[in-house]
């Protein structure tokens, strides 16, 4: 009888473990949290110096799998009308057609597509849309550390850096002094759900 | 705003083209007796402003999924075709109108066609008018367009004279200047190459006799403005202030022809007196937007303008 018993026990304490251990493994949903995360960007000007700007409203979630990385996903859109360059005549000729066009093209959304395991981070590779058009690229996410913030909010951050040539999305004319790439950062934390 | 000289060149080829379309129309019409009115102005104008926009580098592209490719692919054709049928003889002269209204009511709701304004772009729900506003708000631009249309056709019918597409090409040049003060550059150049067309052609028009009879030319000018003012507000930063003053300011040219004392005048100076007159709301617009366009540009400091930035090519 009490061999039994701790048969049972024995089954339901090693079903827990199992249980949980599969819990842990299972894909993790995130999501962005805005005050903890900026996009920035920096485009040549002249050829001399770098004018830097960000976009200040922006959204996304992310799903990390660790243990089969293809079935990790992220997802972003950011508000094309929150672009800032600290000069408000700058910004406002750069939310007109001539540029990005927010009233009719009011998102900038990236979407994975695939995603693999490198040294620190992830290759990330998704469709980009921005001014009307889709075009796949990819890039280095590095980062990936976890921490609780506050206390029982569990959170990762990640970091990418990567051009974006204006002219594959028909973001203003070529030239008139500035560069064609327009170098991206995009820096994030997100929180567990 | 591209290299002066680059725009200067497009802008004498836009007055050029206009002149010489101008001229080659009214030698094929001439003694036809097919038309109630010239189709000569509109036939020379819509070719103009395309070759001008082409050379400036506003091109359309398709699919036509901005403003200013839905005016250039499918509003401006509409407009030429509908004034070439209404100097028809044969064309009912109800159905001639009956397309312009139409055309002016529609004008809005095709460039505004799949914008923030109307449509969920950003999510469920972020259209930023309601259905009920959009319906305000572009049956007002609807009566706007209709408005000016049909009171500058029926003054060019009224009282023929050059003054009215001079008047026109007045306010389009400075509409223009304005909205390209007010961050939309290349939107702008738009009402630089109408008025160069619209310049051209009255030049061209001294040559010809009979070819006062612009009024084929009203519905191309006036819709092009309407164009113009209406990206440049809603896809701008043009004010509505400006952009009324600058679309109604045509309205003016029916002063002199109603005031008692003044419509007793000679053409040529009742014609002076209605370019002078638009003149003011057009002048008030481009000093109001120019003003606008320093203090949000580089606060009165002597830092180089959007257009020295906009004009350097390495």
């Amino acid at each position: 009888m009490c061999k039994a018993i701790y048969g049972i026990v024995c089954t339901a304490i090693l079903s827990l473990v199992i249980g949980f251990a599969d819990n842990a493994r299972a894909a993790d949903d995130y999501t962005i949290d805005p005050m903890h995360s900026g996009i920035g960007f920096k485009i040549s000007h002249i050829g001399l110096s770098w004018i830097q700007g960000r976009f200040n409203s922006f959204s996304g979630d992310f799903t990390l799998d660790p243990d089969n990385p293809a079935n990790s996903s992220f997802s972003m859109s950011i508000k094309t009308d929150s672009i800032d360059t600290n000069n408000k005549g700058r910004d406002n000729h750069l939310r007109s057609p001539d540029f990005f066009n927010a009233k009719q093209f009011p998102v900038v959304s990236f979407k994975s597509t695939a995603i693999k395991p490198i040294d620190g981070g992830y290759e990330v590779t998704g469709d980009l849309t921005l001014h009307g058009v889709t075009k796949s690229i990819s890039f280095a996410l590095k980062g990936g550390a976890k921490a609780e913030f506050p206390k029982g909010k569990l959170r990762t951050g990640f970091t990418a850096e990567f051009p974006v040539k204006r002219d594959d999305f028909g973001v203003g004319k070529p030239g008139n002094g500035l560069g064609d790439e327009v170098f991206a950062t995009v820096s994030f934390e997100g929180v567990k759900k | 705003m591209p290299d002066p000289i680059m725009i200067g060149t497009a802008l004498a080829a836009t007055a050029l083209v206009a002149a010489a379309a101008l001229l080659l129309c009214r030698l094929l019409w001439r003694g036809a007796g097919s038309e109630r009115a010239s189709p000569a102005w509109a036939l020379s104008l819509g070719p103009a402003i395309f070759a001008g926009c082409w050379m400036l580098d506003v091109r359309p592209h398709w699919p036509a999924s901005e403003a200013l490719d839905r005016f250039l692919i499918f509003l401006l054709p509409t407009i030429v075709i509908i004034e070439v049928l209404a100097s028809l003889r044969r064309f009912p002269a109800w159905l001639a109108w009956l397309l312009r209204i139409c055309c002016a009511a529609g004008a809005a709701r095709i460039l505004l066609h799949n914008t923030v304004y109307l449509s969920d772009l950003a999510g469920p729900g972020s259209s930023e008018w309601t259905r009920a506003q959009s319906l305000q708000i572009l049956a007002g631009l609807a009566a706007g367009a209709t408005v000016v249309w049909v009171a500058l056709v029926l003054l060019t019918r009224h009282a023929p004279n050059r003054s009215i597409p001079i008047a026109l090409a007045l306010s389009s040049g400075g509409a223009g200047v304005t909205v390209m003060l007010s961050g939309y550059a290349s939107g702008g150049q738009l009402g630089l190459v109408l008025a160069a067309a619209l310049a051209g052609a009255t030049v061209a028009s001294f040559l010809l006799h009979g070819s006062a009879d612009a009024t084929s030319s009203i519905g191309v000018a006036v819709m092009t403005l309407f164009a113009l003012l209406l990206v440049g507000r809603f896809f701008g930063e043009l004010t509505t202030t400006n952009a009324l003053l600058l679309f109604f300011a045509g309205l003016l040219c029916w002063l002199p022809v109603l005031l008692p004392y003044v419509k007793r005048m000679g053409p040529i100076l009742r014609g002076t007196l209605q370019v002078l007159l638009v003149a003011v709301p057009v002048a008030i617009a481009v000093l109001q937007a120019q003003q606008k366009f320093l203090e949000d540009f580089s606060a009165g400091s002597d830092e180089p303008s959007v257009e020295d930035y906009r004009g350097y090519d390495q």
